[in-house]
């Protein structure tokens, strides 16, 4: 019994002294939301003269004192702080954001806690936006996603985006629909119905790709006025970006790399006497390559198939959609399409970036093990000369509820 | 065990009764009950006569005012005794040597009588509500049944009330409950032994079980932890159940009560024994497992789909009852990440004028909700609900808006609170409500770490624990070895599949259904398809 | 009738060995055998656990033989007194030193993910003292404590992956059948030292019920805890793919960090995910720590075994702070098992196998003469 006593005060004890260490109130964090890295950049001249006036300085508070040419100053990160203030209706801000230089996140988000009343906190971090000053120097980009990924707090499912100028600027941004930008962000990259005109951008996936062999695709995000758009993509070669994919590029390279979502396309039927505007949803359903083994050159091809419903037809038209001939007239523009766009999409990754991120090298090494370690070597030199053929199949199923 | 020895070490020694023979003289005895033993005892009835043709022989009922049935005394007794037994005439030679015989087989009409050598039984018989008959020349005591007092008529069992099911409850006779088991197991190897526990409130004690599916061992273990009790008064079940359970040390109650006697004839058709105690209306059920805590008696009378979901939903009530303050405290101060953001921000916002930890906070209301649930049952009826409704609302509100608890403190706290109750046991309702606070100070010091460990900290506690050897945690601790106890558990499978009695039965006494039952079933199943 | 007096059924022991062998060990072994074989790693897993069955049956074969009789018992009589007390101290040494090394790591993944501030002796003493409190009450209570603790866990576990599932990339198993088989054979003791804990058998085997079972018990834990690891090995490399596998610390918890609950109710798993993993360390410290101070008390002659209980708490605490990186710690954690654990696992059963081969001979050879 005693012996019971002796335990249990021991275990008493401990609990007694500890508990101070990791407790902090759920009021007492700041909670970063999203988090934009820009190279740091010195002021030119005549900005900085402007912006130092006495009043400028006082009424924007969330700016700190810069030192000029400081060697330490290597990023410039920008946190999005929601207010909760803002949330009970207390306050107008709906964020705060909070600007800091620094040689690396850890040191800079401890320089932060020197400037607000609350401990900074990953925990709930949503989106990472990378400035492209940051994302076009290998060193820098490997240094920030390096820390990204070691840190405990931040989660592998966030949302990540490459801002073409300033992630700040990015940042900045107040949406109408939702002033609270990190949440506005989040929802963005959630949102389903996302077409696919940008990257999954999920950090995990990310990750997996850079380290297989250090090239990627990262969507492109763009501030708007009153909005923020995730479109297109930004080609990321040997951890360095090398240019940007377009909308349409990047739904063609979504659907080559499997990863597409549901998604429009629209296309233009010639009937017998008139021109129709169709578009049509589509939902893809596999995307495979398969290898050529016929041919001494690696020869892959992409095997790509959709489903697909019509939404929009005309209005009491010569030619109704129940006609199965016109149907496989419309899978074969889609189908054209498709091709044409993706056969786009791949002579400019072969021949401009030459760069795979289409994954020919993941099928390769994964589906042909033993021709992989003969290229694997000098893939970036085998790759731009590979054929790389496309083959679609499109099947239109439904047309909606008229004729 | 060893608590026993230490405690009960002297008992040897100590429990040795004296034992006074009566004497034979009539005079000499009433003077040793009146001036010594039941001195200033005034509730004690002397009433002295005599006996037989010629006045011949003296004699003397004795019993407590109050506890007996006065009309049997006067009817059945005293009539016959004093006039009755003069009509007939007896052979000499009996009268002379055989008095007793006579009165006792030929003159009392009373359909329990009894004898006793020594005046500390006759005593102990008196108080019980019995009639002494002391007879001049004669060294034994009669003891006439007479008991008849007062008492609480059979009403609704109130602390586990059913919906549907029967609705007599214990009351505070033992007799009275013991017949209310018996009316359900019409068998003769229903058994029931009576003890005398309490040095002075020799408190009667009815223990209950089938002869042949109860096990041998735990009647010993009962029958030494009875014999050990050397206490002065057992008032009610709860003290006998502190001296004969396994750990009074424990927090969780490894002896069963119930009002029920449904549920005791269940128990008892189970192998389990159960203690009916003289006084009470709460009879004792032994061994108990944390499962048959779980069980109400309306499991088995709803159907058996409905029973399971409210079964599994009763464990979750144990889990919230357990965990949801702890789970507050944790999250809040340690790990926000673990929950959606948007209910996190919403926290953070609405907990900002909050001054003290999440800790302090839980604790305010879990203090004062203790306090209200105290209170409640203080306050009389009526009042009692109002002042628990207004109490708890208008402190919540209050609270909340005076800026000292967050509103989701308050929510979490109606819901602990409310889950508690959904423990059909009272006993253990309140054991997990003083755990509950336990797992509070584990969160505040080490977040859910904390709260983990000290789920180990339970866990290894009720798998330790047994009661009357049969583990607490039985039988989810070997579900390989006892798969079939499963069935009624955190599931309650229909009668006819729970064809097994549980681990209380001997092995060679499980079957419960017979073949011709279940084949019945198969065919009715059979015609459906 | 009453499950008494310090027996362990037989499916106890299972669970015991099931949860002793799934421990630390989990947390790495998909990087590790990706090193070891690459995406063959689940080869290298069958012909591991296959010899580890093979091991873990002998073992059942010497219990078999003594029915009731404990580990330094059987010692004594197979290989003679002055032998069993340097074996068992060797045993001794093996598990303690073991059970150091999982609370190491156990303290840093803690400290890493739930409690970062916190000093690591404050995260490693309670749950030290936990185990002490459950070791006090020995054997019958720990045979129970698994059998609870397993389905739960197990359940948990099992949705765990299956939510892991739905950012599961199939393909990522290929390429098969591509490493050399003399690379894959070469990696087989590394698999086999992935199951490890299957020996606590030896020691607690003179408390099971139906010793006649023993040969069972050790390759029924090894075939569930083969089934998880193959599960396990899958779904990391199908969430993570080989080459983010290699790069990764803990991949285990990389793979549960991408689970996105459905409906969100909770937002990060990894919190829930450690606090699980509580209970899996913790049962797998606890029985290397009861068969050390089982060990200890008889080599000191003793009757109980809950006063050697605090004992080794010290020593323990001291060991599982001593190396300071966890680079550290993983490498003397190879070293130290290299020395000591062939000797626990493989050597010291074989002396006794040979030993109790000898004696059979010899009474034989009476027998018949």
């Amino acid at each position: 019994m005693k012996k019971h006593m002796i335990l249990l005060a021991l275990l008493m004890m401990t609990s007694a002294f500890t508990g101070c260490w990791d407790a902090i109130e759920i009021d007492q964090r700041g909670y970063v939301m999203s988090l934009g890295i820009d190279k740091y950049e010195i002021p030119p001249p005549g900005k900085s003269e402007e912006g130092n006036s006495p009043e400028e300085e006082a009424a924007v508070p969330t700016m700190a004192h810069i030192p000029e040419d400081n060697p330490r100053n290597r990023f410039s990160f920008t946190y999005v702080i929601p207010n909760v203030e803002f949330l009970v209706g207390e306050s107008e801000n709906p964020n705060i954001l909070y600007n800091t230089v620094g040689e690396n996140l850890y040191s800079a988000s401890r320089i932060l806690t020197t400037r607000i009343n609350k401990q900074v906190f990953f925990g709930h971090m949503k989106v990472l936006v990378i400035g492209e000053t940051v994302a076009r120097d290998p060193d820098m980009l490997r240094e920030v996603l390096d820390a990204i990924e070691r840190d405990q707090f931040i989660s592998r499912r966030i949302s990540v985006a490459i801002a073409p100028d300033t992630a700040r600027g990015v940042l900045e941004v107040e949406p109408l629909i939702n002033p609270m930008t990190g949440q506005f962000m989040a929802d963005l990259f959630r949102n389903k119905d996302r077409s696919p005109r940008s990257g999954g951008g999920i950090m995990g996936d990310v990750f997996e790709e850079l380290h297989r062999w250090g090239n990627t695709v990262i969507p492109r995000v763009i501030p708007g006025e009153e909005d923020i758009k995730v479109a297109g993509s930004a080609v990321i070669k040997n951890y360095r970006l090398i240019g940007w994919l377009g909308e349409v590029e990047t739904r063609a390279l979504e659907i080559i790399r499997g990863t597409a979502r549901p998604g429009g396309l629209t296309v233009k039927h010639q009937g017998k006497d008139e021109e129709h505007i169709v578009p049509i949803d589509l939902i893809y359903l596999s995307s495979e390559f398969k290898l050529d083994k016929t041919s001494d050159k690696i020869r892959v091809i992409k095997e790509v198939k959709t489903t697909g419903e019509v939404k929009q037809f005309i209005l009491d038209p010569h030619q109704d959609l129940m006609e199965p001939q016109l149907i496989r007239e419309l899978e074969a523009l889609v189908c054209e399409k498709i091709k044409k766009e993706m056969k786009e999409t791949i002579r400019k990754l072969q021949e401009e970036f030459q760069v795979d991120v289409l994954g020919v090298d993941h099928y390769l090494s994964k589906y042909h093990p033993k021709l992989w370690p003969e290229v694997e070597e000098d893939w970036d030199e085998v790759f731009p000369h590979i054929e790389i053929n496309v083959d679609v199949e499109t099947k239109i199923r439904r047309v909606g509820l008229t004729k | 065990m060893k608590f026993w020895k230490k405690l009960f070490g002297k008992k040897e020694s100590k429990k040795e009764q004296q034992d006074t023979k009566p004497y034979k003289s009539l005079e000499k005895n009433l003077k040793l009950f009146k001036e010594e033993l039941l001195k200033d005892c005034d509730d004690v009835v002397y009433r002295e006569f005599t006996v037989g043709k010629n006045d011949a022989y003296k004699a003397a009922v004795v019993w407590i005012d109050g506890l007996v049935d006065k009309a049997l005394i006067n009817n059945f007794v005293m009539e016959s005794m004093m006039i009755d037994a003069r009509l007939v005439e007896p052979k000499p030679s009996a009268l002379k040597d055989n008095l007793v015989d006579l009165l006792k087989n030929k003159t009392l009409a009373v359909s329990e009588i009894g004898e006793v050598d020594t005046i500390e039984d006759a005593l102990v018989n008196v108080f019980s509500g019995e009639t002494a008959l002391l007879i001049d020349g004669y060294e034994k005591i009669i003891i006439v049944n007479s008991r008849g007092w007062e008492s609480r008529g059979i009403s609704e069992p109130e602390t586990e009330a059913v919906i549907r099911g029967p609705r007599d409850g214990f009351t505070e006779t033992m007799r009275f409950n013991t017949s209310l088991i018996r009316r359900r197991i019409r068998d003769h190897r229903l058994k029931v032994k009576n003890y005398r526990v309490g040095k002075r409130s020799q408190t009667d004690i009815a223990v209950m079980y089938m002869e042949d599916i109860a096990n041998k061992k735990l009647l010993q273990e009962l029958d030494i932890r009875l014999n050990n009790v050397d206490v002065d008064a057992i008032l009610d079940s709860g003290q006998l159940e502190e001296f004969i359970e396994d750990k009074w040390l424990s927090l969780f109650p490894q002896i069963q009560n119930t009002e029920r006697p449904d549920t005791a004839a269940s128990a008892i058709f189970h192998g389990r024994v159960v203690l009916v105690v003289d006084n009470t209306p709460f009879s004792l059920i032994v061994p108990t497992t944390f499962n048959t805590l779980m069980q109400s008696a309306e499991d088995y009378y709803e159907r058996w789909d409905i029973a399971t979901a409210i079964r599994a939903l009763r464990y979750f009530c144990i889990l919230i009852a357990l965990y949801a303050p702890a789970l507050y405290v944790g999250i809040t101060s340690f790990h926000p990440q673990m929950i959606p953001t948007d209910l996190a921000l919403a926290l953070a916002a609405t907990r900002r004028s909050v001054p003290f930890p999440a800790i302090v906070e839980a604790l305010i209301m879990e203090v004062t909700i203790e306090i209200l649930r105290e209170a409640g049952v203080r306050l009389p009826g009526a009042i009692g609900s109002t002042i628990g409704i207004v109490g708890g609302l208008v402190i919540g509100q209050a609270a909340v808006e005076a800026g000292i608890v967050g509103p989701l403190m308050v929510i979490v706290v109606a819901i602990t609170a409310i889950a508690s109750f959904a423990i059909p046991n009272y006993n253990l309702a309140i054991s997990l409500r003083l755990i509950r606070f336990g797992l509070l100070f584990a969160a505040a010091a080490f977040g859910l770490y904390g709260i983990m460990l000290a789920t180990l900290i339970i866990l290894i506690h009720l798998c330790s624990l047994k009661s009357f050897g049969i583990p607490y945690l039985s039988p989810f601790i070997a579900f390989v070895q006892d798969a079939s106890d499963l069935k009624d558990t955190m599931v309650r499978v229909p009668h006819i599949m729970m064809n097994k009695r549980d681990i209380n039965a001997p092995k060679d006494e499980k079957g419960r259904l017979d073949d011709h039952q279940e084949e019945s079933f198969d065919i009715e199943e059979g015609e459906e398809d | 009738m009453f499950p008494n007096n310090d027996k362990v059924t037989v499916s106890q022991m299972v669970t015991i060995s099931i949860l002793t062998m799934v421990g630390i060990g989990i947390l790495t072994l998909p990087r590790e055998l990706i090193g070891e074989a690459g995406t063959d790693g689940w080869m290298v897993l069958i012909l591991g656990g296959l010899g580890a069955i093979a091991v873990s049956f002998t073992h059942g074969y010497i219990i078999k033989s003594f029915p009731g009789k404990s580990y330094f018992e059987i010692l004594s009589i197979t290989l003679t007194k002055p032998i069993a007390y340097i074996l068992g101290l060797y045993t001794i040494i093996y598990l303690l030193g073991i059970m150091s090394y999982v609370v190491r790591t156990f303290g840093m993944t803690v400290k890493e993910f739930l409690l970062p501030e916190t000093p690591p002796e404050f995260v490693i003493l309670p749950i030290l003292l936990v185990s002490a409190y459950l070791v006090r009450k020995g054997i019958e209570v720990l045979g129970r404590m698994a059998e609870i603790i397993i389905v739960p866990l197990s359940a948990v576990i099992v949705i765990l992956f299956f939510l892991s599932w739905r950012n599961a990339e199939v393909s990522n198993l290929l390429p098969v059948f591509q490493t050399p088989s003399l690379q894959i054979i070469k990696a087989v003791p590394f698999a086999l030292f992935s199951f490890l804990g299957f020996e606590v058998l030896l020691v607690f085997g003179g408390f099971m019920d139906k010793p006649k079972k023993a040969t069972r018990v050790g390759p029924i834990a090894i075939f569930f805890v083969l089934l998880l690891y193959q599960l396990l090995n899958a779904s990391v490399l199908t969430v993570l793919g080989s080459h983010q596998t290699e790069r990764l610390i803990w991949p285990l918890l990389a793979t549960f960090r991408t689970i996105e609950l459905p409906g969100a109710f909770i937002e990060n798993v990894e919190i829930f995910v450690m606090a699980v993993w509580v209970f899996t360390v913790f049962m797998t410290m606890v029985p290397l720590y009861l068969g050390g101070c089982l060990l200890m008390m008889e080599l000191a002659g003793g009757k109980d075994h809950s006063y050697y209980s605090l004992l080794p708490l010290p020593f323990i605490a001291v060991l599982s702070v001593w190396d300071d990186s966890i680079a550290d710690v993983y490498e003397s954690l190879g070293k130290f098992s290299d020395y000591t654990a062939y000797g626990v696992v493989l050597l010291v059963p074989l002396g006794i196998l040979i030993a109790l081969l000898v004696r059979k001979r010899k009474k034989n050879e009476d027998r018949t003469a």
